[in-house]
Formats: C-alpha cells, sequence, structure tokens
C-alpha cells in the first residue's frame, strides 16, 4: 500500500463520530453573541466613514498608515506626497478590499505583477476602492476570487518581536505600509 | 439579595434546584436562589438547615482552625451542623497523581460518608471540584453522583444556597484575595482573566461586603500559587518560585492579609512566607468571615 | 530528579533570568488578553472548536478533496507516513532539481521530523529564515517556544552571537541594528536559494490552498522566490471550508501574539508559472492519536503559542525543559503519545491550574487530557520517582478513617521526638526549596469535637 493509502485507512478506521459544520454549531450554541452579529463596534456603525474611521485606527495600531484620496485630488499627486523621496523605491499595488478588524487589505496575485514585489518593495502602497471595505474575516474570506492563485491580506509592515520583543518593522519584507482608499 | 431576612429552606429541594439550574456551571450560585424564590414564592420556611461539615484531611490535621471557624460562622448563619460525616479524605490526592485505583478506595468511602446528607459543605474549592466533577466519572456509580450533587465550597454555600451573598462584619484591613485555581477555573467561582472576567464570584463578593476592607488588586489576580498536590514536592523548586512570585505581587500591593478559600494554597504559601520571615498574616475565608462577624 | 523537574530545576538556578523569563512571557499573556478583548470571543473560540472537530471527522474526505483540487492547479501532493518518508520526500524533490541551498520558514513539522539535520547530512543546507529560528539555528540550539523560538535568548547574547557569525560590530544590542543585519543576511539566502520550504498554518479543502501566516514576510519571500516551493504539512492542518478559515484566523494571531492578524497570511492555491509547489502531508503519528478518542481533541491544536505563554510551569522552566519539539502544556499531552517512556515527567509538570485550558482558542481540554497521561503513565509503570511507593500506600490510609487518624497520631509524635533539622534536610522536597515544615497540630479537627461532644 502506498503511504496515502495507508493514511486515509488509518483514518477512516479510526471512526471518528460525526461532526456538524462550524457554522451549524455555531448557529445553535447558546453562545452570548453569535457569529452572525460580530463585534458591536463594527456592525452597529455600518456607514462607510465609520468602516474607515475604524480601518484607519486600526491599520495605524498595526504599523501602517490610512489615507482617503479625496475626489478632489489625483491619485498621483497623493503619492507623490506621500512618499516623497520614497516613491522611487515604493511598490504600488491595487488591492481588491479592505478588513476593519484587523486592517488587513485583500491583494490577489492576478493583480501584481511578481509575487515577491510585495515582500521585496522597501514601501509598500496598496490602493483599494473606497467602497470595498469589510467588517470582519467573516465577510473577507467571502471575498477571496473563487479563482484565486494566490493571494494575501496584509496587515501593516513586515515586523518581528524575535529580539527580546522589542518591535521592529520592515523585519524582512516592507519598512512602511500604506493604503490608499480610492473614491470613485 | 435575600438581605437581612432569615433564610431557612429545606435542602431537599435546594439541591435539586442547584443540580437543575443552568447558571451552576459558571459559579452561578446566585441563579440557585432566583430559581428558589421563583419556585417557593419569596416564602420562607420554619425548617432549620442541616448541612454537614466536611473537613479534608490536611485542614483536619494542619489547619483545624479553619474547620472551627467554617463551623462556627455557619452556626452564627442559621445553620444546623453536623459533624457527623466520618470519611476522611475524597482522594484527590491520589487521583491528580495518575494513581487512579488508589483515588477509587478514598472516593468510594467519601461517597459512602456522603449519603446520608442532603448539604456538605466544605472548606475548600480544590477538594469540592474533585467531589463534584471527577469523582462521579471515577466511581460511575447513584453514591458518587449523590454526592457531587450536595457538595458544596463554603462560600458557594453561603452566597447561593443560604442566599446572603454579603454579611454584616466588619474587617478593616488591606486584603490581597487568592481563589484557587480550581475553586476559580474548575467550579466557576471567580472572574478569570482569561475569559475577560471582572473580579467576581461569591467569595469576592463576600468579601467586599465587609465593612473597612480593602481588597488590594494583584498584577496577577488569578495565578497559581504553584501547590498542585503532588507536584509542590514532585516539581518543588517551580512550586516554590510560583509561590514566592504570588506572595511577592501580594507585598508590592501592601496587603497585610493573604486570604484564600483554599487551605491546600495556604498550606504551602503560609510555609513559604514561615520560612521567609514575613509578617504577611495568611488567612482562610472562614477565619476572615468569622473574625469580621464577631 | 529527572525528566522535567530535574531540568526546570537547573533553569532555576539563575534565578533572574529565570524571572526575566517568566515576565517575557507573562507580556505576551497579556497582549493576547488585550488583542483577544472582543466581545465575540467566547463565540469564536466554540466555532474554533466546532471547525476543528467537523474537520478530524471527515479528516480522510477533505484531505482527498484538497488532493483532487490541488493537484488540478497543478499542484504535486506527497504523503508520508512517518518523519523518515517526510524527509525522504523532501529530499528526493531537491535532489531530482539539484538544489543543495534551501530557505525555510518557521514549521513545526520539519523540527518534529528532524528535516535540517536529515538535510544537512545529504549535503543540504538550509537556511532558518524566520528571526528566531535563524538565532538558534546560529546557536546550534532547537527553538524552545514555538512561536517565539529565541525568547530565552537576550539582546546581547543576539549581539555577541551576530558578531560572531553575521560580523556586526561589537557590542551591538539594538534589536533595529541587529534585525537590520540579519534583514539583509536573510534576504541574500531567502534570493539564492534553490527552493523555499515552508509550514501550514491551514489547507482549506474548499480551495484547494494552503494557509502561511507570518509577521516578517520570510514565508513569502521563500516561496515565491526560488522555483521550487514545498510546502509540509500534519494531515491535522485540514480545514473544510473558507468560512472556517476566516474564524481561525480571528483566533490565530489574536491567541499568540494579540494582534488581530499576522502581516502577512497568504493563501496559495497555485503555484506562480514556470515554478513548482509540493504539498508533503504527513501523518507520523496522527492517525493513532485520531484512533485515540480520549486524546484526539490535541489535534485540534492550531499552534498559537498561547498555553505556553499563559502556563506559570512553563514559564518558569523554559521551553528545553519539556525536551519535545513543542513545549509546554500542549506539548505535555503531545509529547507521552510520541514516546510515553521518554516523556513520562511532563504530564505531570502542571498544577492543573486550568489556564492553558481557558486561554486555548479551540478549547482543547488540556488539563482533562493532562489528568488522562497522569493514569496512562501510572498503568505503564511510569511514574515520577517515588509516586509509586507514596501514593497507593496514602490512598490505603485515606480510605479508612480509623486508618488515617492512627497514622496522623503516629506522624504527630514523629514530629515531636525527630529534630527538626533532619525533617527539614536536603532529601526532603517540601522544604528543600525554601518552605517551611508543615506543622500538625496538637489537637485534629476531628478530636475537637469529639472532645466537644459533636464527633464522629
Amino acid at each position: 500500500m502506498s503511504d496515502r493509502d495507508i493514511i486515509l485507512a488509518a483514518i477512516r478506521a479510526a471512526r471518528v463520530p460525526a461532526a456538524p459544520p462550524a457554522s451549524a454549531a455555531f448557529a445553535t450554541s447558546a453562545a452570548p453573541a453569535p457569529l452572525a452579529s460580530p463585534s458591536p463596534a463594527f456592525t452597529t456603525r455600518t456607514d462607510d466613514e465609520a468602516l474607515h474611521g475604524a480601518f484607519l485606527r486600526v491599520l495605524a495600531e498595526v504599523g501602517g498608515r490610512g489615507v482617503i484620496c479625496q475626489a478632489t485630488q489625483s491619485l498621483d499627486e497623493l503619492l507623490a506626497a506621500e512618499l516623497g523621496v520614497d516613491k522611487e523605491s515604493a511598490v504600488i499595488v491595487r488591492g481588491r478590499f479592505a478588513v476593519v478588524e484587523n486592517g488587513a487589505v485583500y491583494v490577489d496575485a492576478a493583480d501584481i505583477g511578481a509575487r515577491n514585489s510585495i515582500v521585496l518593495a522597501e514601501h509598500l502602497v496598496v490602493v483599494v476602492p473606497y467602497a470595498a471595505i469589510v467588517p470582519t474575516m467573516h465577510e473577507a474570506v467571502r471575498l477571496m476570487p473563487v479563482d484565486s492563485k494566490c493571494g494575501w491580506f496584509l496587515s501593516g509592515p513586515s515586523k518581528t518581536a524575535d529580539i527580546e520583543q522589542s518591535l521592529v518593522f520592515g523585519a524582512q519584507g516592507s519598512r512602511t505600509h500604506r493604503v490608499i482608499f480610492e473614491m470613485g | 439579595m435575600c438581605g437581612e431576612s432569615s433564610v431557612k429552606k429545606t435542602l431537599v429541594f435546594v439541591h435539586e434546584l442547584v443540580a437543575s439550574s443552568p447558571t451552576r456551571s459558571r459559579g452561578g450560585a446566585d441563579g440557585v436562589v432566583i430559581e428558589t424564590r421563583q419556585r417557593f414564592g419569596g416564602a420562607t420556611f420554619d425548617l432549620m438547615m442541616r448541612v454537614a461539615l466536611a473537613v479534608p484531611c490536611y485542614v483536619d490535621q494542619f489547619r483545624p482552625e479553619a474547620a472551627r471557624a467554617t463551623l462556627t460562622l455557619l452556626e452564627r448563619l442559621g445553620c444546623e451542623v453536623s459533624l457527623g460525616f466520618d470519611a476522611p479524605c475524597c482522594g484527590q490526592p491520589m487521583f491528580n497523581a495518575g494513581v487512579v485505583t488508589a483515588a477509587r478506595g478514598a472516593a468510594h468511602e467519601w461517597a459512602r460518608a456522603s449519603a446520608e446528607f442532603d448539604a456538605i459543605v466544605m472548606p475548600s474549592g480544590s477538594c469540592t471540584h474533585h467531589v463534584r466533577h471527577h469523582v462521579p466519572a471515577l466511581l460511575d456509580d447513584e453514591a458518587s453522583r449523590h454526592a457531587a450533587r450536595v457538595t458544596y465550597e463554603l462560600c458557594e454555600f453561603i452566597a447561593g444556597v443560604l442566599g446572603k451573598p454579603q454579611l454584616t462584619g466588619r474587617f478593616p484591613h488591606r486584603v490581597a484575595m487568592h481563589l484557587g485555581c480550581h475553586a476559580q477555573r474548575g467550579l466557576r467561582l471567580g472572574g478569570s482573566t482569561e475569559l475577560h472576567e471582572p473580579p467576581q464570584g461569591p467569595m469576592h463578593t463576600l468579601l467586599s461586603g465587609l465593612d473597612g476592607v480593602d481588597i488590594v488588586p494583584l498584577d496577577r489576580p488569578d495565578e497559581c500559587c504553584g501547590f498542585g498536590g503532588s507536584f509542590a514536592v514532585g516539581e518543588a523548586e517551580v512550586s516554590v518560585v510560583m509561590g514566592r512570585d504570588k506572595l511577592a505581587d501580594v507585598a508590592r500591593h501592601g496587603a497585610e492579609v493573604l486570604v484564600s478559600s483554599d487551605p491546600s494554597c495556604l498550606l504551602h504559601l503560609d510555609a513559604i512566607v514561615r520560612h521567609g520571615g514575613s509578617s504577611l498574616r495568611t488567612m482562610h475565608i472562614a477565619e476572615l468571615l468569622e473574625e469580621a462577624t464577631r | 530528579m529527572s525528566g522535567h523537574p530535574a531540568a526546570a530545576a537547573g533553569f532555576l538556578i539563575d534565578a533572574e533570568r529565570a524571572a526575566w523569563h517568566d515576565q517575557s512571557l507573562w507580556f505576551m499573556r497579556q497582549k493576547r488578553d488585550a488583542g483577544s478583548a472582543i466581545p465575540e470571543w467566547e463565540s469564536l473560540r466554540l466555532a474554533g472548536q466546532a471547525l476543528k472537530t467537523h474537520a478530524m471527522s471527515r479528516l480522510a474526505d477533505l484531505l482527498e478533496e484538497f488532493e483532487r483540487r490541488a493537484t488540478a492547479n497543478g499542484v504535486q501532493v506527497h504523503w508520508a507516513r512517518d518523519a523518515q518518508a517526510h524527509n525522504e520526500i523532501v529530499l528526493g524533490i531537491l535532489r531530482s532539481a539539484g538544489v543543495t541551498r534551501v530557505s525555510k520558514s518557521k514549521s513545526m513539522l520539519t523540527e518534529e521530523c528532524g528535516l535540517n539535520p536529515f538535510l544537512e547530512a545529504q549535503g543540504i543546507e538550509v537556511v532558518d529564515t524566520d528571526l528566531g529560528e535563524r538565532i538558534v539555528q546560529l546557536a546550534k540550539e532547537p527553538p524552545s517556544h514555538i512561536v517565539i523560538p529565541a525568547i530565552h535568548w537576550k539582546r546581547e547574547e543576539i549581539g555577541e552571537l551576530f558578531h560572531r557569525t553575521m560580523g556586526t560590530p561589537a557590542g551591538e544590542t539594538s534589536p533595529d541594528a541587529l534585525a537590520a543585519a540579519a534583514r539583509v543576511h536573510l534576504r541574500d539566502a531567502l534570493l539564492n536559494a534553490g527552493a523555499g520550504i515552508t509550514g501550514a498554518n491551514a489547507l482549506v479543502a474548499e480551495t484547494g490552498g494552503v494557509v502561511v501566516c507570518t509577521n516578517e514576510g520570510n514565508a513569502d519571500l521563500g516561496m515565491h522566490s526560488p522555483p521550487i516551493h514545498i510546502a509540509c504539512a500534519g494531515i491535522e492542518k485540514m480545514i473544510a471550508t473558507r468560512d472556517d478559515l476566516g474564524v481561525l484566523l480571528r483566533l490565530l494571531a489574536r491567541s499568540g501574539t494579540g494582534q488581530p492578524v499576522t502581516a502577512y497570511t497568504t493563501h496559495v492555491t497555485t503555484p506562480r508559472a514556470g515554478s513548482a509547489m509540493h504539498v508533503v502531508l504527513v501523518d507520523n503519528g496522527r492517525t493513532k492519536r485520531l484512533a485515540d478518542a480520549t486524546m484526539r481533541s490535541a489535534l485540534h491544536c492550531i499552534r498559537c503559542g498561547a498555553c505556553l505563554n499563559t502556563c506559570p510551569v512553563y514559564r518558569r522552566s523554559g521551553g528545553y525543559s519539556y525536551g519535545h519539539v513543542i513545549q509546554g502544556p500542549i506539548g505535555a499531552i503531545l509529547a507521552p503519545a510520541v514516546d510515553l517512556d521518554r516523556h513520562h515527567t511532563l504530564p505531570f509538570a502542571s498544577t492543573l491550574c486550568g489556564s492553558c485550558g481557558d486561554v486555548c482558542p479551540v478549547r482543547i481540554d488540556i488539563p482533562a487530557q493532562l489528568l488522562a497521561w497522569r493514569a496512562r503513565s501510572a498503568a505503564a509503570g511510569r511514574l515520577p520517582r517515588g509516586y509509586a511507593s507514596i501514593f497507593p500506600l496514602l490512598g490505603r490510609v485515606l480510605s479508612k478513617l480509623d486508618r488515617y487518624e492512627f497514622a496522623a497520631r503516629m506522624a504527630r509524635r514523629f514530629q515531636k521526638v525527630i529534630p527538626a533539622s533532619w525533617l527539614s534536610g536536603r532529601w526532603n522536597p517540601w522544604t528543600r526549596p525554601g518552605r517551611a515544615l508543615p506543622v500538625i497540630a496538637d489537637e485534629s479537627f476531628r478530636e475537637w469535637a469529639r472532645r466537644a461532644g459533636r464527633g464522629s
């Protein structure tokens, strides 16, 4: 027998009792705050402005910087102002959507050049449509493209705390991380 | 909750209510009272509450004053206390050491002794936890299930069953509170930082209701003291460092008294205090409440 | 003393360092408390438990579904029954491509399989690219923590190590400067490797995707730069759906470091054009545990490290005291399944305080399994020293009131006649580390009660 067959046979022989999928188990649990209504902080304020405000706050907490590109402003102007001399070493990519609860943006490999460019960049800028924002990862994972070959949730710049738990940004990937919301 | 009214109920009903109470596992002794009142329409019964005091082996030998204080306190609260419980140990030391066969004999004897009582109070969270959660699984018989149903830790009994979450008393001291881990996370008689809960539970409520008491906050309010039964000798070095750290936390906050509902934690902590010659006073919660309500 | 107690006592000899270690990890626990303080946290833990229980109940089907999708996407899926098979598969992939230098991001599975020494013996250089892992690799040590491998290293020591191995200036101790030097050093390894090995935080059956989480971004440099990516994963990493992934990602980093999510969360289903991607699915004892109903749920572990950080024993005994690739409470219930003889002291390296069970994001009842392993150790005749002679006797004494009272009276008499200096000698583990002898009262409670005419 191949290792594959041995492993699969051993699993089936273990006769693990059936257990319902998580969503079903959750729907019937007497949990105090059902998953269907995540953090009140996110869900009770569904207007875009509140979502963006919360996102920018969380993003700052994870070491990133978020900017909303106003309708009167061109993206190029904003980038030039934001990045200054760093513009030369910056990589600017399109993100699909932002996630409020953790300050992450989803970037799909289909939208960028080399996959490792997001980590090779000294300065990473992710441009996300203003309206593309969801409260939590529950909504976010459903927005991942079904045919995605590779994609990332990026939350702030590269970081490490492996030396005496001192937080250092730019451990191996980007040193700075910006999210720009683009109107329209 | 029941105010100053003298609550005398028959425990034959109460223990059934406790067993069926959905809040019980969450330190919901308070829930028992609510249910009792609903079922009994707020009526009080003139039956005297009969309760057995079960004294764990090491309390009997090393800290009999905690047992005496428990007795005095229960009587002061209107209970008729029987001292006829005639089993020495619930079997926890052997059970937690993995020697399950040796734990069975003691547990069996314990369950037998429990049969004639409708309520058994123990001044120990960890023994209560063992009787409630491990003994029925170990013996799988009606006697052990009965023992599990009718055994209460002292604070949950006073607050939940007697319906006196707070007592009239005075204890003008700075007090650090240490709930044993089995009361904390096994019986859920305290608020756990892991679960993001504030300080709560019957012992905290009883303590904070006393006049003049100043409960000092600890840096690590629910960190284990390091006793852990056989752990205290099997991992003696780690055990003592944990105990010292707990005492340092208590000292940092200027507490004069360290109070616990678990005499086993106190046995260990007190031994470290005595070795180090500190002036900290260690008290069992029964001793403290008894002193405060004189 | 031997096993965990001996190693722990050794760790505690340097009291100052042990206190520093305890405080460092308590800081992690506090970060976890703050990061997980969201209203639905307990509901999320229930969901985490449910999704793992579900995945284990359908594991064979999910693995087949994953294999079918991954294969359709051009991923080569391999199966390894044990560590040896896993190592041979990885070696085979590297050999056939003529690779002599690989980068590897953090993977507890490859530690478990001993992949590094195996490949190095075959002349293949392996560079661990997580900063913490690189530190311990350069020091020729194993990780002492599954999430923070070099948590036991001080910055001065890291400075000295980097000075010796990377040529950083002598006396450099700034974390920024040291991390910057490591960035240059590791980029070279990552970009010039012939293959990149990663672990997997999850395998998603619904998408055929491999999910890898890092903060440094090293896994992405490693998997997207060389022509070959090999992801090594235990079969228990399987989850059913992307919904499950959402729950898992909400729990993982909050439990580990208190972050809302790791800086990089990569979901990869398809190799990039012109490169190859392999997934090695490893059993190595997992199916045996799956068949063990009592211990099964330990397979749900997502390796967040929260139980290590909260464990008062781990914090004060250090990762090496466990002598196993997974340390702390979860290690103490995983290791005995691998080798009960060797790891029989681990289930006893706990006060059963229960904190591990309460921080576990997938609600593994670790304390219950510690107790169950203790009972199995006893049944196998592998109790810690002294237990086998003391506890059966104690059980006999404590099972009858008359025996107990007789023994207590004898002990009280002994206490009065035997010199305290002998009772508190080096042989006595109660007093040895600094505890006064317990004093048996002159009159027990029961004796008092009888005297008062109330006793039994």
